[in-house]
């Protein structure tokens, strides 16, 4: 008791004593007080085990290989493991494709190039940029696409920029307004079209085969000038510069950078989905979000600062394990819902629980196929779960190489756990392909929770 | 077994596959609909853009005509092009749209539009017809939407459920149905190791992903597999669809179509003519034409023609004149469909081109409008609405109107 007082209070010392009293800060205590308020008892934390198999996957898109889950068991600290994941290659690599998938889908409309606004963030994520910078790049981008990697965005998006842009950094969705005033939302078809025009001077030039020039042409600001959506208009002849530096100051931008992580991490947004702030979709835990969006502008939207934040707090480690499905529980995170794998996460996963190498060189193919043109989505929204029963069958033939080792170690290279008295019993004759296959292709290897 | 009826729609267990499928429904929006006595769906799907003049519409002996010649067909008035002679004789049970114009001149976005209904707009996905029809039509131990030869288009917000089955290569897709059914044994193995973990996370998602390995465990053995398997078929059979992938794709469709799937779409490519159109689309018409009217003679023998739509399409038509390298260019313009079967009428021509084929002077058809007809067929309000997955709802079709003439 003494020890959560003191740490408050030292946290709001630490915070700059903004308030006199707050009366709870930092995620666990908001949490907390909203439960205490819902009478709602949270989950367990989970073990050191699970802990580690959501950091690998939410930090480098990957479980845990069998001697990484050891060592950590063998030596539980956490913040250093998140330091530790954050300083390789794959944070950001893993955090590009995440980010690429979000703003530009996995197509590339319009000759856009998807590798280089990829290499962009990869290179933006490694450098730890701060978000506002990045969110800057990408909407005010001027360039040419095979080379100035952050122009594909806007050019992928440049049917209707607006409505992405807004999706994407404000968490709001126009896309109603286009035609109509929005049913139950503030917004109106003047917003669109006010939000709409700061993209008027946008041209596209081919430059050469698959490459484009994107810029904007001078000649085209004569008309009315745009209006974000705050009312404020452009003070410079750079429309998109002026519709950057006012997204990326105002609080929506704040709010929506701060539930996207929360999202990434939790599998559930404070606004879920997560880009569709509306007065109808009020955030489950408004001082939460408050809080975090606060941290990210005090903390100058630096991107690490938050993962630390978010993956040292209780909230992050709270078990999966529920009894009958409590939607009230899950709006409040009193325990942990269940994420489905992406096919990058998928794939790297198989590739390091299992020794498959001639798997590992088909991973463009295999994530084209899980991923499937059949799924002309937008997804800013979320990471839902989207599985055929043709994609299943796919997976269930896939030609997976059992590694060699016992029960044990068959269960913690591919589920990061041992196996049950029960699943002992189970296994017990089994030959070690029908148990690798039986793993890789079950519901807890598939979800992240 | 396939009637369509409303109390399905309205307590059946349909969208019970997947719960969002569920949440999709948007009950209170139900408007009324005719009775349509079609079940199922046959789309050629012409890859590439076909050209009309040398198709459906010939226009020989003016200058934009080409040499392609036309001839006479079993329904007075309608004349087709020589190449075709099969589909000719059958043309009774056929209309021709030849007034269908579009904005869409590029192969995808042209695609998109003849698929869905509705133009393209990237991140705001419309499900293709297969898709919608997947979603109208009851539950059954096959799948419902099947592509052959290409991979299709997708579902969007109707969901995974209704994904379409692309069978690309049906060699492969046999070969990997009885991969998995020798390993029935170890999928029930692995649906017992599963249990634990479910029922620490009750979950719909989990729910959803224990049901289809259910049913990928029972389609190991199902007449869709026995379906794809063209072995079976007595020999006599098969020549008459001919050797060649779309004859084969055509039987297949036909034993699909038998053992309980509502739509396929048959893909055939080859028919972005810009060099030599002439030579080419004759090649095309000549390997359409046998195994095309040999689909439609065992449907009809079968007796499953009057409740199977039947769909000729391409992405749009192709330019009246003629280019330098003796080929014809996009002409989303002036763009040509042929329907028959399920309720259609048969030996009609809707809409009309000018004496050179540049223009709709007659009748004009919008995609939408021709969608509105295909699903006045099912008996499917064109009006219906669907609630999509970023709020709002979508309607059945972008505003078309049903084809009167047709129906």
């Amino acid at each position: 008791m003494i020890s959560r007082t003191s740490a408050l209070l030292l946290l709001a010392l630490l915070g700059g004593g903004a308030s006199a009293a707050p009366a709870a800060q930092g995620i666990d205590p908001l949490l907390a007080e909203k439960w205490e308020e819902t009478e709602l008892r949270p989950a367990p934390l989970g073990d050191d085990a699970e802990f580690l198999r959501r950091l690998s996957l939410d930090l480098i898109g990957r479980v845990p290989t069998i001697d990484e889950l050891k060592a950590f068991l063998a030596k539980p600290d956490r913040a250093a493991k998140i330091d530790e994941l954050l300083t390789r290659p794959e944070y950001p690599r893993f955090w590009s494709e995440v980010w690429t998938a979000m703003l530009n889908g996995y197509t590339g409309a319009f000759d856009s190039q998807r590798d280089a606004l990829r290499f962009w963030l990869e290179k933006s994520f490694r450098e730890n940029v701060p978000f506002d910078r990045m969110a800057t790049e990408l909407i005010a981008a001027s360039g040419v696409s095979s080379v100035d990697g952050a122009v594909n965005f806007i050019l992928h998006n440049s049917v209707e920029p607006a409505i992405k842009v807004s999706r994407s950094f404000l968490g709001i969705r126009l896309d109603c307004a286009r035609c109509h005033d929005h049913p139950f939302d503030r917004w109106t078809q003047k917003n669109y079209d006010d939000m709409a025009r700061f993209f008027a001077p946008l041209q596209k030039e081919p430059v050469s085969a698959g490459s484009t020039r994107v810029r904007d042409n001078p000649d085209l600001t004569g008309g009315a000038k745009p209006r974000f959506l705050t009312g404020a208009q452009p003070v410079t002849s750079r429309w998109r510069e002026d519709l950057a530096y006012f997204i990326t100051t105002s609080k929506p931008f704040a709010r929506t950078f701060a539930n996207r992580l929360w999202y990434h991490f939790m599998g559930r947004g404070i606004v879920d989905p997560p880009d569709d702030f509306n007065l109808k979709n009020k955030p489950s835990v408004p001082k939460l979000l408050d809080f975090l969006a606060d941290e990210a502008t005090a903390r100058n939207f630096d991107v690490r600062a938050m993962v630390r934040l978010i993956c040292s707090s209780d909230a992050y480690r709270r078990s999966s394990r529920h009894g009958a499905r409590d939607p009230k529980a899950e709006a409040l995170f009193a325990y942990r819902v269940l994420k489905p794998l992406s096919p990058e996460q998928l794939f790297d996963s198989l590739s390091s629980a299992l020794e498959a190498p001639e798997f590992r060189r088909r991973r463009d193919a295999f994530i084209r196929t899980f991923v499937g043109r059949s799924f002309g989505e937008d997804f800013s929204n979320v990471w839902r779960y989207r599985e055929s029963v043709q994609d299943v069958m796919t997976k269930l033939t896939l030609d997976l190489k059992a590694p060699a080792g016992s029960l044990d170690e068959l269960y913690l290279r591919i589920l990061s756990r041992a196996p049950s008295a029960r699943e002992r019993d189970l296994c017990r004759g089994r030959a070690a392909g029908d148990v690798a296959f039986a793993l890789a292709n079950s519901n807890e290897f598939f979800f992240n929770h | 077994m396939c009637t369509i009826n409303r109390r399905h729609f309205l307590g059946g267990s349909l969208g019970g596959f997947f719960a969002y499928a569920l949440r999709n429904r948007a009950d209170s929006l139900f408007a009324q609909e005719s009775a349509g006595r079609a079940k199922r769906c046959v789309v050629l799907w012409m890859n590439g853009g076909p050209s009309q003049l040398d198709t459906f519409d010939p226009k020989p002996g003016v200058e934009t005509g080409g040499p392609t010649k036309a001839i006479e067909t079993a329904a007075r008035g309608v004349r087709i092009a020589e190449s075709l002679p099969e589909i000719a004789r059958r043309m009774k049970r056929l209309s021709v749209v030849r007034s269908i114009a579009s904005k869409e001149g590029d192969h995808l976005r042209g695609q998109y539009l003849f698929h869905t209904g509705y133009p393209l707009v990237e991140g705001f996905g419309h499900p293709a017809l297969g898709s919608m029809v997947s979603k109208e039509t009851p539950e059954g131990k096959v799948p419902k939407y099947v592509t052959l030869g290409a991979a299709g288009f997708g579902p969007a917000y109707l969901g995974a459920a209704h994904a379409p089955f692309s069978v690309e290569d049906a060699g492969q897709a046999l070969e990997s149905l009885r991969a998995i059914a020798k390993k029935r044994e170890r999928i029930r193995f692995l649906r017992a190791l599963d249990q634990e973990f479910d029922a620490a996370h009750s979950a719909d998602v989990l729910t959803g992903r224990e049901e289809m390995l259910r049913k990928i465990e029972e389609m190991s053995d199902t007449p869709f597999v026995r379906a794809l398997d063209l072995s079976a078929e007595p020999s006599r059979e098969r020549e008459r669809y001919g050797t060649s992938p779309f004859g084969q794709r055509c039987l297949t469709a036909r034993r699909l179509l038998e053992a309980g799937v509502h739509f396929v779409e048959i893909h055939q490519d080859g028919w972005d003519t810009h060099v030599d159109n002439f030579s080419a689309v004759g090649n095309q018409c000549r390997l359409i034409d046998g195994p095309w009217a040999a689909l439609m003679d065992d449907l009809e023998a079968r007796g499953l023609l009057d409740e199977t739509v039947l769909v000729w399409m391409g992405e749009f038509g192709r330019t009246p004149s003629i280019n330098a390298r003796n080929g014809r260019d996009h002409y989303p313009r002036v763009t040509c469909a042929v329907v028959g079967g399920g309720g259609i009428a048969g030996g009609r021509v809707v809409g009309e081109t000018d004496r050179l084929g540049a223009t709709v002077v007659k009748d004009p058809v919008t995609v939408p409008d021709l969608f509105a007809t295909l699903f006045s067929c099912f008996g499917l309000d064109p009006k219906r609405r669907f609630r999509t997955e970023f709020g709002g709802t979508a309607t059945l079709t972008d505003g078309g109107t049903p084809i009167r003439a047709l129906l």
